[in-house]
């Protein structure tokens, strides 16, 4: 009777999903490419790595799915914290010294509450951000950014360009 | 000095900011899994797809590397079908899927097959993979709008069209 018991159990635990978790595909597959963290309550960075397993891309966002497509929900971030969080984990010391400030130049990307873009060059990283302005009958206003990158320009980082996804 | 306490790793990132809420591993050359935890710790949302950096993640796909075989056999890998539960058949979909099979419904899992590519060419570019464990409740499923507003611009086509 014992042993008809363990075999259900055996039974069963074959049966049942298995739970993937961070420990169980790592040690399948090794160390993830890419890696969202928390950094604030509601914003994520989402880090690319590059073949020397430091970061070669972060993406600043409000946090959303991460499993979706391009049509993102319109959550922004304020300018000035957007700031605060570039300083924090690309400080200048690691950007390198300014080629093209961030709001020297400006790109408007679509209509109405108007999409923006703009970059900043650096020596070891480029910075873009993209945001969105609006039109009220007050005046312009800057509603926040919703996505803001930092790609650094480290040669470890090149090979990721192959990846054009084509 | 400055630069030393920047996190820049994997290992330096969890030290400030704790265990990630999503990964992306390389299952074969040119396929990814990416992954979505639920408050568990265990994968939530999954999707297979061809590699694609991030610094193209606006970008279209036009022409997916991975094929339907390569897909489906890194499925068979992480969620093998004796793990899936009961089969039970197709899930209800939002809109029409022009002539693309809807989700498969599991006891334990949804599978939704994506197709890409060009307009005349149309092809599998990418599974996911839903799981129903109640830590993944606060996630969106596909059964929310939401899911198809998040879909690739070619699976928003087909559901338009």
């Amino acid at each position: 009777m014992m042993r008809g018991l363990l075999g259900c159990v055996a039974i069963l635990t074959l049966a049942a999903p298995m739970p993937q978790s961070s420990f169980d595909l790592h040690a399948r597959y090794g160390q993830p490419d890419v890696q969202r963290f928390a950094i604030r309550p509601d914003i994520t960075m989402t880090v690319e790595y590059g073949d020397d397993h430091r970061a070669c891309i972060l993406e600043i966002e409000p946090r959303q799915a991460f499993i979706r497509g391009r049509l993102a929900e319109m959550k922004t971030i304020s300018k000035e914290e957007t700031l605060r969080l570039l300083d924090e984990v690309a400080p200048p010391e690691i950007r390198g010294a300014e080629k093209v400030p961030l709001f020297s130049n400006d790109i408007e990307t679509g209509s109405q509450c108007m999409g923006h873009g703009t970059f900043g060059q650096y020596a070891n990283a480029n910075i873009s951000l993209s945001y969105i302005v609006c039109d009220p009958p007050a005046g312009r206003l800057t509603t926040g950014v919703d996505g803001a990158r930092v790609q650094f320009t480290r040669p470890a980082c090149e090979s990721l360009t192959k990846w054009n996804g084509n | 000095m400055l630069a030393a306490v920047t996190p820049q790793t994997s290992d330096e990132y969890y030290a400030r900011y704790g265990k990630p809420d999503a990964e992306r591993y390389v299952v074969r050359p040119d396929l990814v899994l990416a992954v979505e935890y639920g408050a568990d710790g265990a994968a939530c949302k999954m999707r297979i797809e061809s590699r694609q950096s991030l610094m193209y993640s606006m970008a279209i796909r036009t022409n997916p590397t991975a094929s339907v075989d390569e897909i489906m056999q890194a499925l068979n890998e992480v969620v093998p079908p004796e793990t899936r539960g009961e089969d039970l058949g197709p899930g209800k979909i939002f809109g029409q899927l022009a002539g693309a099979p809807p989700p498969e419904e599991y006891e334990n899992v949804t599978i939704i097959q994506e197709f890409g590519g060009g307009a005349k060419d149309m092809k599998l570019s990418s599974v996911a993979v839903l799981f129903k464990r109640p830590d993944c409740q606060s996630l969106p499923k596909y059964s929310d709008p939401d899911w198809f507003k998040s879909l690739k611009p070619h699976s928003q086509s087909q559901v338009q069209r």
